[in-house]
């Protein structure tokens, strides 16, 4: 119980940051599929968002102003989260920012800067997930090297991954994949059907044939992110 | 647990239980969408069955299940003589013998001979996740040994594939023998899904065309000349009894059951010009379908027995139709092209598979009916009347090779071809049967 109080914080935090990425996600929920696997191939553009944080702040910011509600929502969380984690003070600016021109996506999309805008949501979530892992792990950023191991994973489970006849596009599955340091498999588990037993089973034998897997040799960032993962198998590029 | 924890401080532990439950996914929580596959084949090993009788086994049953399973094109087959050992139980079966070689799934079994004829005891193994996946007994009469094969052929690739096998089925085609000569013949033959057990059900001095199945698969209608002018036969398959039932003056073609077996598509010209025609097979009444000037031809059925589609060059050239038998409604389906003919709908409905000629030449063709969209699946010229197999993943059609007429297979998606091992003659004609 002890042990428990201890991380009482990290855990609040972690709420707290999983409650903005909710909200971030399923804002866009509607985005179509190749914009979500753009966040998980390219990881490495949050990087590039952070470095040039300030630039893009006085222009989205007026676009925020017809929904101040949320805006004034997101503010406060990022200021508390820059209190106990003084590490991540890089991602914080770019948070509420980025936070304001996702949520007015929908009214922007005429306009010509779409692209940069996917980008963004795209690294929303990374800089999520980037800050959750740091107020899990006591305010350590999202590793650098992460989005290659995260790429080559992805990569591996692909080339294996070989779809039944009745497979069709919208049919999809989670799996959650146990690992050890070395990277190999221990276990594969159905957390959700697809509902097509065969499907099922060509997405968990493309993982159990893909292992063993690369995975960074830091145990705190190997702990952090590989040791549990879960894999959604959800096909776009099927005839039917 | 929401009742035991409503008595305190409800809401608190709740959202400790929650933030809980949070942390605890969000600790090595990557999470990753995968959107794309390779659909490589997926390597099968089946083991030389076992034969637990005397002597040697009339054939072995592991080597039709690899040519059935091959030809799906959805497995990569290991050859016997690569396989490091040859169980026939699961209990022999050593997990890293497969996993070595990157085998997915392995098939082994045995047969024995009974008193009523032969026994199979097989499983099917999944080699990664170390399972069994089933293990199964199926007897046979003796001399049913193929049969036997197929349907252990059906079992794991429906297994696989989450679809039904059509291994068990059987196929129905024209032999045509010394064309244009003095000693032309004509053969209306059935076989095995794969080819073997040819069995001829007519032969003639005169053309048989547009053999197929009733739905149960019991009887065949067909069109034969042999008094010299196109006639409709039905044909019992078991007893070989036959019975004709139209002769009007001018084409009599094209006969097609309904889903539900009581009626007849076809076609009749008796009225000047080919028309459709329903004829009921128990009160042996005619209704005319289609009544216009052009010519309509090569009727089918939809799935649900609603409407009929048919080729028709109302608009010019051939393209396909459909009419509502009750309302008698007549949409056209195809616009791509300026020949599109001999139709079927596959079960699902959504899907139309057709001869579509492209730049002079003819192929198999499907469209997607909701979307419009036309793929070509055949690079071959010439091909002709496309039959889709029961379980909708195949269809078989009648193309030429050296100067001869054989069939060919084709999945549906395009991916998969190959062809029926040819025999003497041109082959033609080609209808796949129901589940049998």
């Amino acid at each position: 119980m002890a042990e428990l109080r201890a991380y009482l914080w990290p855990l609040a935090w972690a709420l707290l940051f999983h409650a903005v990425a909710l909200v971030l996600f399923s804002a866009n929920w509607s985005s179509p599929p190749a914009l979500r696997q753009s966040s998980t191939t390219e990881p490495m553009r949050a990087e590039l968002l952070t470095l040039v944080a300030p630039a893009p702040k006085p222009a989205p910011k007026p676009k925020a102003k017809p929904r101040p509600a949320p805006k004034a929502k997101s503010k406060p969380k990022a200021q508390k989260k820059a209190a106990p984690a003084p590490l991540a003070e890089a991602p914080v600016p770019a948070r509420p920012e980025k936070a304001a021109p996702e949520r007015n996506a929908p009214p922007m999309v005429p306009e010509p800067e779409k692209p940069s805008l996917q980008e963004l949501l795209g690294t929303d979530f990374e800089d999520a997930l980037a800050a959750e892992a740091g107020a899990a792990s006591e305010g350590e950023a999202r590793p650098e090297a992460l989005g290659s191991y995260e790429a080559d994973l992805m990569a591996r489970i692909v080339s294996q991954w070989s779809r039944p006849p009745s497979a069709r596009n919208g049919m999809s599955c989670d799996l959650r994949l146990a690992l050890v340091p070395t990277g190999e498999l221990v276990s594969v588990t159905l957390v959700r059907s697809s509902g097509n037993a065969a499907f099922d089973r060509s997405a968990e034998l493309a993982v159990r044939r893909a292992a063993p897997f690369q995975v960074p040799e830091d145990p705190a960032v190997f702990d952090a992110y590989f040791r549990s993962v879960t894999v959604t198998f959800s096909p776009n590029d099927l005839r039917y | 647990m929401v009742l035991a924890f409503s008595g305190r401080h409800p809401l608190s532990l709740l959202l400790l239980w929650i933030a809980l439950a949070l942390a605890a996914s969000a600790r090595g929580e990557l999470a990753i969408e995968i959107t794309q596959g390779v659909d490589a084949p997926v390597p099968v090993a089946v083991v030389p069955f076992a034969w637990q009788g005397r002597g040697r086994p009339p054939e072995d049953l592991g080597k039709i299940i690899r040519f059935d399973l091959a030809r799906s094109g959805q497995f990569a087959m290991t050859a016997p003589e690569d396989m490091l050992s040859l169980p026939s139980r699961p209990e022999e079966l050593y997990v890293r013998d497969w996993r070595v070689q990157g085998i997915a799934y392995v098939l082994l079994g045995s047969v024995r001979p009974t008193e009523s004829g032969l026994e199979a005891r097989y499983a099917l193994f999944d080699v990664f996740a170390e399972r069994l996946l089933f293990e199964e007994t199926l007897e046979a009469r003796a001399g049913q040994l193929r049969a036997l094969a197929h349907r252990i052929s059906d079992r794991a690739y429906e297994q696989l594939t989450g679809i039904p096998g059509a291994f068990s089925t059987r196929l129905l085609y024209v032999v045509a023998q010394n064309i244009a000569t003095e000693a032309e013949t004509f053969r209306l033959e059935m076989a095995d899904a794969d080819g073997a057990n040819a069995q001829t059900l007519l032969k003639s001095r005169e053309p048989i065309l547009s053999a197929s199945w009733s739905p149960d698969g019991q009887t065949v209608v067909y069109v034969s000349f042999e008094t010299g002018k196109p006639a409709i036969y039905l044909q019992e398959i078991a007893t070989g009894r036959r019975e004709k039932l139209t002769d009007f003056e001018g084409l009599n073609g094209s006969p097609v059951f309904s889903p539900d077996g009581m009626e007849l598509a076809l076609v009749l010209s008796a009225g000047g010009n080919p028309d459709i025609f329903v004829l009921n097979l128990e009160t042996r009444k005619l209704r005319q379908l289609t009544r216009h000037f052009a010519i309509d031809t090569e009727p089918s059925w939809t799935a649900d027995g609603e409407a009929v589609i048919f080729t028709s060059n109302r608009g010019g050239g051939p393209q396909i139709y459909k009419m509502n038998v009750r309302s008698r409604a007549i949409e056209r389906l195809t616009f791509v092209g300026d020949y599109n003919a001999r139709a079927r709908v596959l079960a699902d409905g959504r899907y139309l598979i057709f001869v579509h000629r492209q730049d002079g030449t003819f192929h198999i063709a499907t469209q997607d009916l909701e979307r419009g969209t036309v793929q070509i699946l055949t690079e071959t010229s010439l091909d002709e009347s496309p039959s889709v197999a029961p379980n909708g993943s195949m269809a078989i059609y009648a193309t030429r090779s050296n100067g001869r007429g054989i069939l060919a297979v084709v999945s549906i998606d395009g991916r998969v071809k190959y062809r029926l091992p040819s025999t003497e003659g041109d082959v033609r004609e080609p209808a796949w049967s129901p589940f049998l």
